[in-house]
């Protein structure tokens, strides 16, 4: 069996040594693969068969290595034989080094010696038949100048004829650093060598070696560790859990796939990245991470997501990626529901072949999402906690309380702000701060978590439960999540798995209740802190919410004025039933059900707030605090109301799947068919009173009982999906290799005989580095691995509202008359019965390299096609047909882009680092789009990008009366004559293709390629450092290429506020005409033509965040014993701590300039494992 | 081992199989059959409903146009009046075209549809005076536009672009269908289907519908013949809803808060909490919420309003400090002025306080607001906003409102009420020669407003001839229908809007306490105390009033040009159509 095993390995290139072992076990079920993979070393011992035994196996080794000789004779005449010790070989004229390989290849010898101590253009001859091996070296070695030593095992160094070499047997224990437990099969190589031992079941190893080698110590699963022997005798290491193991096979859909030899666009994280860092959302953390995956934040609100765009957006529908989680098509709310801690990978499938297969929604590419699993062993049990403080990472800027004072008169005249104002102010209020002090709360989050995994030989399971809280820095902002998930696989009998995976989350956000509040961003009342309070009345006056008129109180709104609160819910039950049939080699069948309960519940309770009046002693609302005169009612909300609203989905995703996947000689097959069946329900149901009649509380028992104080509305949808899936792989001598994957889906958005789409695809790849010609080059000192790859795949997008192909009416609307309400019908328009799938035809080239050791470079190039877009074609028709036109499939978007990973690791004594980046290009144009017949130039959307952006060109500010005297007779700006102080503009053009003398909407050009939805440009820098335990991570990222208007209404129009936007610094007056800005008008003044959209307002969005940066310590391992513990980790870190953008009035990120803000994050915490 | 794979895939299998044929069958939970609504008058019916929530217009407050009826909020002057209107910014009336082929669809299905023929000819009757109704919104704006009277099919998008129809056969379309629709429609309507469109209705918009067009702005040349049918339908009008039991309601204060009433002729019901709507801006700004300064009266209208004697108010010699004595009915049923004993909301009822408008001191008439200066601390909470206006409408306004609440506002509106008819007919009557049928109607209009008849009998009315007359209609309408929407359509169609820019700006009153004087207690009677206030009177708008004449007929946006290359811009903005053709 040895025998056996050491002739395998040697008639096998050292570098698909890994590949071959692979394929040999993937011989017996796709699903085994995976788990033999990580006992490479073991492999034949621990074949489910118990030996290895297949005669026809053994055969087609047999046959591959034979094919292998005749190859290399065909080259350098060769035959070389190796039976125990003896030595068989036939070289005629070849250098040292190859002769030494080729023996290395027929037999178990392994040499080891310095490169630069060869003089390879020797060149060398020798006859042997069954020779020892001294008799070999000496022939090999005449004339050479070079000696040679046996150390045992095998192993022969050469040396210089006069040096002494000393060679120390090594012995010691490899364990596992974090449980101790001794590790089997654990692979000791001499650095430099092919030599090496491997450790028994105890853990123990012997070696002879050379005093100055360098051991190279490897298990699968844990990380490679290299170690100098340096004269010890002894050496124990302990290895660390790898987080590489898993990265080794890239997940794909419906299966895993060798990294090596994957041949889609992949990027992949694991979950150690991210588990450390504190967020409410798993879509939060992940910009910069993956190459190619575009993550934009327009809000920090704690519980809010943020979004994902793979690659480019090609289509004017909402294309947004779909989140296959375990393998069931879920949603980015179950995504983002998840816990980092129960993730074990995330990776994103960005080409159209890899995405195919799922085909009909896979436009916008595939977020494949594996939750951790149990592994065999000693149960082992994590803890986790991290606490955080917070604090907004940039608040909107603006001017100081005089300067906004000065620009108040400026624009609203001198009369605007009183001298008792500014006195008022003075006194309550110098900076302006008053009510955001007053309202600021200190922002934290709290996150722990527990779990706890193991098993044995029939059952292994993985548990899990966590907390997370975050505190917003407003009143009442708060988000608080619970995960639990249990997942048991059992092995019933040889051939039959069963997995049950169960998982629960629950997420409950918090914030005020304010009428005029968006509640994804929280914008529309916390930015009144800064400028408008309804005047300048300080915020309390001895604990009471000062009434500032109008709507009330900004800060009541928020403590007192109820709450409103969204509690989401996700039920997940998975079960897997995997059986190999034991009579067809290669072949499997899996059938999975999973059933989705995702409910979510709102309920919201608004109330008047108490709020004191105090004499008014000055223009706008200064008050006197010593002379209260009455209290009264917040003008928001109107009425008080209580309301809840339920929204369920019930879901389940049925699939059938049967898996083949074999070797033939050279060839490998691996083939999957798939049913899949999908259903779902939505139901949805609101139920709202208002009035309380006595006191306003949070029950329905305190709210009115009058039927006409009630708002009931609900409703149901429902979905449903029906897909068959195949896909083929094959591989040739593991350099050619080849995919052909199709879907056919039936989707419910279409009529009947519309309703199937079937999207092909086909990726082919060459890893040159396998090929013996690229071996013997040159290249192969430099490039360790070379895999070229090239691919096609059809996708689709049915994202449109559901039965646009039916002729139908809807209830809705109607009209009061008669005395009492009588019901409405629509027409819901023409429908269109040929209405189908959206498509985009994707190309996709690129390479993988590893080179000079320590550098990984993956590239990609991709070419998006999209037609058949569904749109109503508005534009195009005339406003008197009065009907919108259907959906129909007509446009045409192309996208292309490039994707680069560069990745450096390396390793100066006990000093590791890494250094990675990634950058993403994606740009779009715009091939046939919508436009109206007449419409000017710039309104035309085709050959431009989707998104772009059109204004106004700004050429400057009428300064002087000069200036003004030279526009031509009757110019106008939107219908008004310039005054001095205005913005210029450009006359591009008018009604008749010509400029004419006014600035209107003719004179609009596109001014820009890329809004933010569309930023071209992504791009991440991971650095990690590690020394003696310490770690050191630090991450950038950043989008670039796209630019943004600055139109805040309340920032651009100047009102009477207590303060102004730091937009309004230096403004043209008639003491500084050569301001940089226009002359400040009042709010519904023709004059103000600055509120155009700009080049003037308009700025280069472009921006680079730390995003993270945190430094860790483990404690080392003879701590963790004392106190009984497998491993503590504590860490430290910062989230979000600089921002770099050209843009400074706010964060460019943001939605808009009162978005709840990014937070930047401290925090500590720690991770111990029993 | 082999009957259990066997079992299994033919488990899969049958599982495949019993799964496919019900995962993609799914249904619509929201929709309707099309051949059930037209089978069914109930569904029908629902359908019309629909097209009428889409037209029948409400309170019109707050409307863009600001005429010399009110004065605008922070001073804005609206692009109208200063002449800035571009084809760019101007208003896109365009999208009543959705509503017209809404209608068109029923026309289309209405003879083949399967029930009575008497629910047929009522719903097309509704369906044609609703077509008429949107289509002169659109040409008493434009002048002729685009007719489209068939449902028409998307298939071929090129014979979609329909150029405009001349104004004349635009307006003979509306008389057409009309005329088709007063003979299909019931003389009324009653219990549920009271407020539906009936022969009164639409008789009595056939009249506002010829006066419009008779009148000077589309009659350049005075055609008497379209003066001779106006006159003819605005009284065949008259006489079928006097005929009907309609007429002019003795209070003229209550016609808004007593309905229905003999004075509705077409009329909007609003109920909470069903069918309500958004009073904000008209409140007291303290009382109010999401907008403000919507329908301030201006000084200008105050003038207007005549005393109960029949005189004018004559700025020369009369004080505003008593501007609140002696005036008609009217006046007190549209104008809330500083004191005004009439808690006329809830919300002032329950503050337990009159409102009171004036300043302490008054610094400054050109702050952003208008007027600058210290407010009084009548009633602190209340009193924080001050207005630039003195003065409120209190027209139309729905009586339960408290703070917060006005979004709750569910008051009727009669868009045609019978003093409408009445003076539609008065008015064609004077252009024909009928001088005394035209003073008759005044004389009936004022002595319902409280005016006493006095010793000649004309309740104040001095004019004889045909232009005093006319100016004396131009008055009284001013007065008689103060917001409710028709000021601008009439200075338009007289083309009397010149007369703003004469006017410069118009004009607001300050009220100011007098040096020395005590502040007013919350329910102090203004009889008593309208002796501590001073007044005077002050331009109102941030610039002049420069409206432009080529605004009489407005552009077409430039959205719509851009949409049908058919489609041509009138000739006041540079294109070829005539719209007086």
């Amino acid at each position: 069996m040895i025998h056996k095993k050491r002739e395998m390995r040697s008639a096998f290139p050292e570098k698909s040594q890994k590949q071959k072992m692979n394929s040999c076990n993937l011989l017996v079920g796709g699903d085994y693969a995976y788990l033999t993979f990580k006992r490479k070393d073991m492999k034949f011992l621990k074949h489910p068969s118990g030996v290895f035994q297949k005669r026809w196996l053994i055969k087609s080794l047999l046959i591959m290595k034979l094919t292998f000789i005749i190859v290399l004779i065909s080259c350098i005449q060769v035959s070389a034989k190796s039976y125990s010790q003896k030595v068989t070989v036939n070289l005629k004229s070849v250098n040292l080094k190859k002769a030494l390989s080729t023996i290395e290849k027929h037999s178990d010898f392994r040499f080891l010696y310095s490169e630069r101590k060869i003089d390879n253009n020797d060149k060398v001859n020798i006859n042997v038949t069954d020779a020892d091996i001294s008799q070999v070296m000496d022939e090999l070695l005449a004339g050479t100048g070079l000696s040679y030593k046996e150390l045992g095992n095998n192993l022969i160094v050469l040396i210089q004829k006069n040096e002494v070499i000393q060679d120390v047997i090594v012995k010691g224990k490899i364990t596992d650093k974090a449980t101790g437990k001794p590790l089997a099969g654990a692979s000791i190589q001499i650095k430099g060598s092919k030599a090496g031992t491997t450790t028994d079941a105890n853990g123990n190893y012997s070696i002879n070696v050379p005093a100055k080698a360098t051991l190279i110590v490897s298990s699968v699963d844990y990380k490679k560790t290299e170690i100098a022997v340096n004269g010890q005798t002894v050496i124990n290491i302990s290895l660390e859990v790898s987080t590489e193991g898993l990265n080794e096979v890239v997940v794909v859909g419906y299966g895993t796939v060798k990294k090596e030899n994957a041949l889609g666009a992949v990027s992949s994280i694991d979950s150690k990245e991210i588990e450390n860092i504190p967020n409410s959302n798993l879509s939060n953390v992940l910009a910069g991470r993956l190459s190619g995956t575009y993550v934009e934040s327009n809000t920090g609100t704690p519980g809010i997501s943020s979004s994902i765009r793979i690659r480019a957006q090609t289509s004017w529908n909402s294309q947004p990626p779909i989140y296959v989680i375990d393998g069931v098509v879920r949603d980015e709310t179950s995504f983002d529901a998840l816990n980092p801690n129960e993730v074990a990978n995330i990776t994103v499938l960005k080409d159209a072949a890899s995405t195919a297969i799922y085909g009909s929604r896979a436009a916008g590419g595939v977020m494949l999402i594996t939750t951790k699993s149990g592994q065999a062993g000693k149960p082992v049990i994590s803890f986790s906690t991290v606490v955080t403080q917070s604090q907004p990472e940039k608040l909107p800027e603006y001017l100081s309380v005089p300067a906004s004072i000065a620009l108040d008169r400026a624009s609203n005249g001198d009369s605007s702000v009183t001298a008792e104002d500014v006195a008022y102010l003075k006194q309550y209020d110098p900076n302006g701060m008053a009510w955001y002090d007053a309202a600021y709360q200190n922002p934290s989050t709290r996150t722990y978590s527990l779990s706890a995994s193991g098993g044995g030989k029939m059952i292994t399971y993985f548990m899990s439960g966590s907390y997370y809280y975050e505190h917003g820095f407003l009143p009442n902002v708060w988000y608080e999540k619970y995960n639990i998930r249990g997942k048991i696989s059992a092995k019933l009998s040889k051939n039959l798995t069963v997995d049950l995976n169960l998982a629960e989350s629950n997420g409950n956000r918090n914030t005020f209740n304010f009428s005029y509040q968006n509640n994804v961003d929280l914008s529309g009342l916390w930015g009144k802190l800064f400028y408008d309070v309804s005047g300048f009345a300080n915020p309390f006056v001895d604990g009471h919410p000062v009434n500032p008129g109008w709507l009330g109180n900004t800060i009541a709104f928020m403590t007192e004025g109820g709450y409103w609160k969204d509690k989401s819910q996700l039920n997940d039950a998975l079960v897997n039933i995997i059986y190999k049939i034991p009579s067809v080699p290669g072949l499997s069948l899996k059938v999975s059900y999973s059933g989705n309960l995702d409910g979510d519940h709102i309920k919201s309770f608004a109330k008047q707030q108490v709020l004191y009046n105090y004499k008014q002693i000055s223009l706008n609302d200064g008050i006197d605090p010593n002379d209260f005169l009455s209290t009264s009612l917040s003008g928001d909300p109107g009425t008080p109301y209580l309301g809840n609203s339920q929204a369920n989905t019930n879901s389940y995703q049925l699939n059938g799947q049967i898996n083949y996947d074999r070797h033939f000689g050279k060839s490998h097959i691996d083939a999957v068919a798939v049913y899949e069946q999908y259903e779902s329900n939505y139901n949805y149901f609101s139920y709202y009173d208002y009035g309380f009649p006595l006191v306003p509380i949070d029950q329905y028992f305190a709210t009115s009982s009058n039927p006409d104080y009630r708002s009931v509305s609900g409703n149901e949808r429902q979905d449903g999906r029906l897909s068959y899936v195949g896909r083929v792989d094959y591989r040739y001598a593991d350099k050619y290799l080849i995919t052909i994957a199709a879907r056919e889906d039936g989707s419910i958005a279409f009529a009947p005989n519309k309703r199937w789409g079937f999207f092909p695809s086909v990726s082919a790849g060459w890893i040159i580095s396998n090929e013996n010609f690229f071996k013997g080059s040159k290249a192969s000192n430099i490039i360790d691995f070379l895999k070229l790859r090239g691919s096609f795949g059809s996708t689709g997008n049915d994202d449109i509202a559901a039965w646009q192909w039916e002729d139908h009416y809807d209830i809705g609307g109607g009209y009061y008359v008669g005395g009492s309400q009588q019901p409405g019908l629509e027409y819901a328009g023409t429908p269109n019965p040929n209405i189908t799938w959206e498509r985009t035809d994707g190309y996709n080239a690129g390479f993988d390299l590893d080179f000079l050791k320590n550098f990984s470079f993956t590239t990609n190039f991709w070419f998006n096609h999209t037609y058949d877009i569904l749109g109503a074609r508005i534009l195009a028709l005339p406003t008197s047909f009065g009907g919108s036109l259907p959906a129909v499939n007509y446009g045409i978007v192309n996208g292309k882009g490039l994707e680069i990973d560069l990745r450096y690791k390396n390793k100066i004594g006990q000093f590791s680092y890494s250094i990675m980046g990634n950058i993403g290009l994606a740009y779009t144009t715009v091939e046939k789009e919508d436009v109206a017949a007449n419409a000017p130039a710039f309104a035309n959307p085709n050959g431009k990008p989707l998104g772009y952006l059109s204004g106004y060109v700004e050429t400057g500010i009428y300064r002087t009366q000069a200036d003004l005297d030279k526009l031509p007779a009757g110019f106008t700006i939107s219908g008004q004559a310039p005054v001095l102080g205005m913005l210029a503009y450009k006359d591009i053009s008018g009604p008749g293709g010509k400029p004419d003398g006014t600035i209107d909407s003719y004179d609009q050009a596109k001014i820009a390629n890329y809004g933010q939805a569309q930023a071209p440009v992504s791009y991440g820098l991971n650095l990690n450092f590690e020394y003696k335990g310490v770690t050191l991570e630090a991450l950038f990222a950043g989008l670039a290429g796209f630019d943004a208007f600055y139109n805040d209404a309340f920032a651009r129009n100047v009102g009477v506020y207590l303060r102004q936007s730091a937009w309004w610094k230096d403004y043209y007056t008639a003491t500084n005409v050569n301001s940089k800005m226009p002359k400040p008008f009042t709010w519904w003044d023709s004059r103000a033509d600055y509120l155009l959209n700009s080049t003037f307002n308009m700025y280069n969005g472009s921006f680079v965040r730390l995003k993270n940066l945190s430094i860790g310590y483990n404690l080392p391992a003879r701590w963790d014993k004392k106190v009984g513990v497998s491993s503590v980790n504590i860490f430290a870190s910062g989230t979000n701590l600089l921002l770099i953008s050209k843009f400074k009035l706010y964060d460019p990120e943001l939605y808009s300039q009162q978005s709840y803000p990014t937070m930047s994050t401290f925090s500590i915490g720690g991770r111990i494992t029993l | 081992m082999k009957s259990k794979i066997i079992v299994s895939i033919a488990f899969c299998i049958a599982l495949f199989l019993a799964g496919c044929n019900k995962v993609l069958d799914k249904q619509d939970l929201a929709a309707i059959n099309p051949s059930d609504v037209w089978s069914n008058a109930t569904l029908a019916n629902a359908y019309l409903n629909n097209i009428y929530a889409a037209l029948m217009p409400g309170n019109p407050m707050s409307s863009d146009d600001g005429t010399d009826e009110e004065l605008a909020l922070q001073r804005g002057t609206s692009a109208w009046l200063l002449g800035t209107i571009t084809p760019d910014n101007v208003p896109d009336g365009f999208g009543v075209y959705s509503t017209i082929r809404q209608i068109n669809i029923i026309l289309a299905n209405i003879d083949n549809a399967t029930f009575a023929d008497s629910s047929k000819n009522y719903l097309k009757g509704q369906a044609l005076f609703w077509r008429a109704w949107a289509y002169y919104g659109l040409v008493k704006d434009y002048g002729g536009v685009p007719l489209i009277l068939t449902v028409e099919s998307p298939d071929n998008i090129d014979s979609l672009y329909i150029p405009r129809s001349s104004t004349t056969a635009c307006v003979a379309q509306i008389d057409t269908d009309l005329n088709k629709a007063i003979a299909l429609l019931p003389s009324s309507w009653s219990g549920a289907n009271y407020g539906l469109i009936d022969k009164a209705a639409a008789m009595a918009f056939l009249g506002r519908v010829s006066l419009f067009f008779a009148s000077p702005l589309f009659n350049p040349n005075d055609d008497q013949t379209k003066w001779q049918y106006a006159y003819n339908v605005c009284l065949a009008a008259k006489n079928f809803c006097d005929a009907q039991g309609k007429g002019l309601y003795p209070d003229y204060a209550e016609i808004w808060n007593n309905p229905p009433n003999e004075e509705d002729i077409m009329v909007r019901e609003f109920h909470y909490p069903e069918s309500t709507y958004f009073q904000g801006g008209m409140l007291p700004t303290s009382f109010s919420k999401d907008q403000a300064g919507v329908d301030w009266p201006s000084l200008n209208l105050i003038n207007a309003f005549p005393r109960n004697d029949g005189s004018a108010w004559d700025t020369t010699t009369m004080n505003y400090d008593t501007l609140f004595k002696d005036r008609d009915d009217r006046f007190y049923a549209t104008i809330y002025y500083n004191g005004d004993p009439d808690q006329y909301f809830a919300g002032l009822k329950e503050a337990n306080t009159y409102y009171w408008t004036y300043y302490d001191n008054i610094t400054s008439v050109e702050g952003v607001n208008g007027l600058v200066g210290l407010h009084n601390p009548v009633i602190d909470e209340i009193n924080k906003y001050t207005p630039a206006a003195s003065s409120f409408t209190i027209k139309a306004v729905d009586s339960t409102l408290t703070k917060g609440t006005v979004y709750n506002a569910a008051i009727w509106w009669p868009e045609i009420r019978y003093a409408e008819v009445l003076m539609n007919y008065g008015e064609a009557a004077n252009e024909v020669g009928n001088t005394e049928e035209a003073l008759q109607v005044l004389y009936a209009i004022r002595k319902r407003a409280g005016i006493l008849p006095g010793p000649d009998g004309n309740y104040g009315i001095t004019a004889t001839d045909q232009a005093d007359i006319r100016e004396a209609y131009e008055n009284e309408r001013f007065v008689e229908f103060a917001f409710e929407g028709k000021r601008w359509d009439d200075l338009r169609r007289w083309k009397k809007l010149d007369m703003l820019n004469v006017m410069g700006q118009r004009l607001g009153l300050a009220i100011e306490l007098k040096p020395g004087q005590q502040d007013v207690q919350p329910l102090s009677d203004i009889n008593q105390v309208w002796n501590r206030f001073t007044s005077f009177s002050y331009g109102a708008d941030l610039q002049n009033i420069t409206f432009s004449d080529n605004e009489y007929i407005y552009p077409i946006n430039t959205a719509e040009l851009q949409k049908n290359p058919k489609l041509e811009q009138n000739k006041e903005w540079g294109g070829n159509f005539d719209p007086m053709q």
